[in-house]
């Protein structure tokens, strides 16, 4: 695996050295994705669905992401974790569209079933509107519902469909469309409040609508930020039995810093630290990583 | 599981009250009007309420259900009714003072000769009544296109419309825009062939506006009952959360924008003949703010609010502006305050708190 991150580096770094010319930062860098967009990623495979490679993006010179590059396979659960300031979540605003990177490129295969590379589209020459409508869910970190509507109301409005105007205005629930709601109700322990106005709801209920929010768009690709934090014990159980049900159909990234909840649902763990990958691997291999452990405790605690 | 409710019924209980309440009062003062008892006076005032009303139910669905404060509102009612004015001013024809079969009479004592490019068209009912609708709306479609678009909200947005119409008043004002500068368009003779002055046809224009207040009720209505009135408060609530379940807000907002601007411009029209008049201080701002407070004290985003509030204010502003004219916008700005500070759910939101304390007692 080492060698395989090696290599990686060693032609993000020569591609951008290649393009990155000091001076005109912004509008070059502009243009050259512009001319990345008919290449593709570097990294050609029909089983992987997000491609992020070089992803660069500086506050005021402070680097909150420093050539990231991962790759994500169709249908896999990845967990992100790293100290505060390592630039996970400004890794999901990047990738929903939130912020604009100025180096580097997403590419996210919207149908993972369909190998086509032209197929693929470039999520950082994509607003947050039109990323959501390829199928990217995003939960954020602090529960963001629709307070003053009810629950099902809240499901209805994510539910997977056209977003126009005249559509909302036409539109009426089919059966189908109800049977899959109720569905997700069931899912996320909410049968009992559907009519209940969700800003009633607790932090932890809050939590579950947002992600039965996410099912409800019938996403391709979910992003969840903290999804436990403040959740109970109990609460957290009914999560990861909710996160292994998803497995496989859809592909999920969840950033966490509960270390158990962690270990329940991963199988593969990044780490970042200063913006870029520190490490990849199972949860053993990572805990007994001394790099991880370093940038976790600092150099002082040795 | 518990049956899913997410969506009203078009005519729910608070629909078809007002829908009923409207009609019969309106039949009231119409039949008491047509046998002599009500003053035709009273009755032009009445139906004077009942398009700003219609104006009040328009802000109240840009600002009571998605939440855009417009303090510039006014802009559409007056477009609206200087089309309607446009065409009353073509009516007059040659019974004007200075008998110029085609020239207004502003265009003849500023020495024109020939008619504006702008102004043909509007010797006809019909393309003048598309005008009432079109120029708002394009209007509103211009701006929100740009404000929507380059997500200018907030205050931001309330100073922007405000502006708008303070630079239309501005721009009205002028002789050689063509609009009769600050005298306006008056001195109207014929609506469809009919004269404006007589009982009948005043009394006939109050039952129009009132009708026209129930149809854009219902249109209100129906938006607000649909998945997009749904929509609207979500964005409301939690715009960029909209955004990231895939709805484009700049949208949503633009098109209802229009639609607002829609039903303000009709009550313009209306409003026009019963008064006599259109003159650019229908653009002032302070008109905007006047229903802004309508809106505010009958109770936001639950529509005959709106309406309830304007008849309040408009009436008070009738006794007041009598009485005590000079202190009339103290009082506006005190009821703006009172209202903020002890009613902050308006008229109505008392009335359903009142309610709902009784129901419990039951």
């Amino acid at each position: 695996m080492d060698i395989k991150n090696l290599s990686k580096k060693a032609i993000s770094k020569a591609a951008s050295e290649l393009v990155a010319k000091p001076g005109h930062k912004g509008l070059l860098v502009r243009g050259a994705q512009k001319s990345i967009s008919g290449t593709g990623p570097k990294k050609r495979s029909s089983g992987i669905v997000l491609y992020a490679e070089d992803l660069t993006v500086s506050f005021d010179g402070f680097k909150a992401l420093n050539k990231l590059t991962f790759y994500l396979e169709a249908g896999e659960l990845r967990c992100f974790i790293g100290p505060n300031g390592a630039g996970k979540t400004t890794m999901m605003d990047v990738l929903t569209g939130k912020t604009a990177p100025d180096f580097g490129q997403a590419w996210y295969r919207p149908d993972p079933k369909d190998p086509d590379p032209r197929h693929l589209v470039n999520l950082t020459s994509m607003d947050e509107v039109s990323i959501a409508q390829c199928g990217i869910g995003r939960k954020f970190q602090k529960p963001s519902v629709f307070e003053t509507l009810t629950v099902g109301q809240n499901l209805e409005l994510a539910l997977k469909g056209p977003r126009g105007v005249f559509d909302a205005y036409k539109a009426k629930l089919s059966a189908t469309d109800r049977q899959f709601m109720e569905e997700v109700l069931e899912r996320i322990k909410l049968e009992q409040r559907v009519n209940d106005i969700s800003g009633a709801l607790s932090h932890g209920q809050k939590q579950w609508l947002e992600i039965g929010m996410l099912l409800m768009q019938k996403p391709g690709l979910i992003m969840l930020d903290e999804p436990v934090a403040g959740m109970t014990p109990e609460e957290i159980g009914m999560t990861i039995e909710l996160l292994h049900e998803l497995e496989g159909t859809a592909t999920i990234m969840v950033i966490e810093h509960d270390m158990d909840f962690i270990r329940a649902i991963a199988h593969k763990v990044v780490v970042l630290s200063q913006g870029s990958v520190l490490a990849e691997g199972t949860m053993d291999e990572i805990q007994s990583n001394p790099q991880v452990i370093e940038a976790y405790l600092g150099k002082g605690m040795e | 599981m518990e049956k899913i409710r997410l969506q009203e019924k078009l005519f729910n209980r608070p629909t078809v009250s007002f829908l009923t309440v409207t009609g019969t009062l309106g039949a009231i003062v119409v039949v008491l009007a047509a046998i002599g008892i009500l003053p035709v006076y009273t009755v032009n005032l009445l139906g004077k309420y009942v398009t700003y009303a219609i104006l009040a139910l328009s802000v109240d669905m840009i600002w009571g259900y998605l939440g855009i404060l417009t303090l510039g509102h006014c802009v559409f009612f007056a477009l609206g009714g200087y089309a309607m004015g446009m065409y009353l001013t073509r009516s007059i024809g040659a019974q004007g003072v200075y008998g110029d079969p085609v020239l207004p009479d502003f265009m003849v004592f500023l020495n024109w000769h020939e008619l504006p490019w702008y102004w043909h068209g509007f010797e006809y009912f019909a393309f003048a009544a598309v005008m009432v609708i079109l120029v708002p709306a394009a209007l509103a479609w211009v701006f929100g296109k740009l404000a929507f678009g380059s997500r200018v909200s907030g205050v931001y947005l309330s100073i922007i419309t405000q502006a708008l119409t303070y630079a239309m008043m501005l721009a009205f004002f002028l002789n050689e825009l063509g609009f009769g500068g600050n005298n306006g368009l008056t001195d109207f003779k014929t609506l469809l062939g009919f004269s404006l002055s007589t009982d009948a046809m005043r009394i006939m224009l109050f039952a129009c506006s009132v009708a026209a207040l129930m149809i854009s009720y219902i249109i209100c209505r129906s938006v607000v009952a649909s998945r997009l009135g749904r929509l609207c408060v979500a964005v409301r609530d939690a715009e960029s959360r909209v955004r990231f379940i895939g709805y484009r807000v700049e949208n949503i907002k633009l098109w209802i924008f229009v639609l607002s601007a829609i039903i303000a411009g009709i009550a313009g029209a209306l409003y026009v003949p019963q008064v006599g008049i259109i003159n650019p201080s229908e653009f002032s701002p302070v008109n905007s703010i006047e229903i802004v407070v309508c809106v505010a004290l009958g109770g936001r985003g639950r529509l005959y609010g709106a309406v309830v509030g304007a008849f309040i204010v408009h009436f008070a502003k009738t006794c007041f502006t009598n009485a005590f004219p000079e202190v009339w916008l103290f009082a506006l700005g005190g009821l703006f305050v009172a209202v903020t500070l002890f009613l902050p759910r308006g008229v109505a939101g008392l009335a359903d708190s009142l309610l709902s304390s009784r129901a419990r007692a039951n």
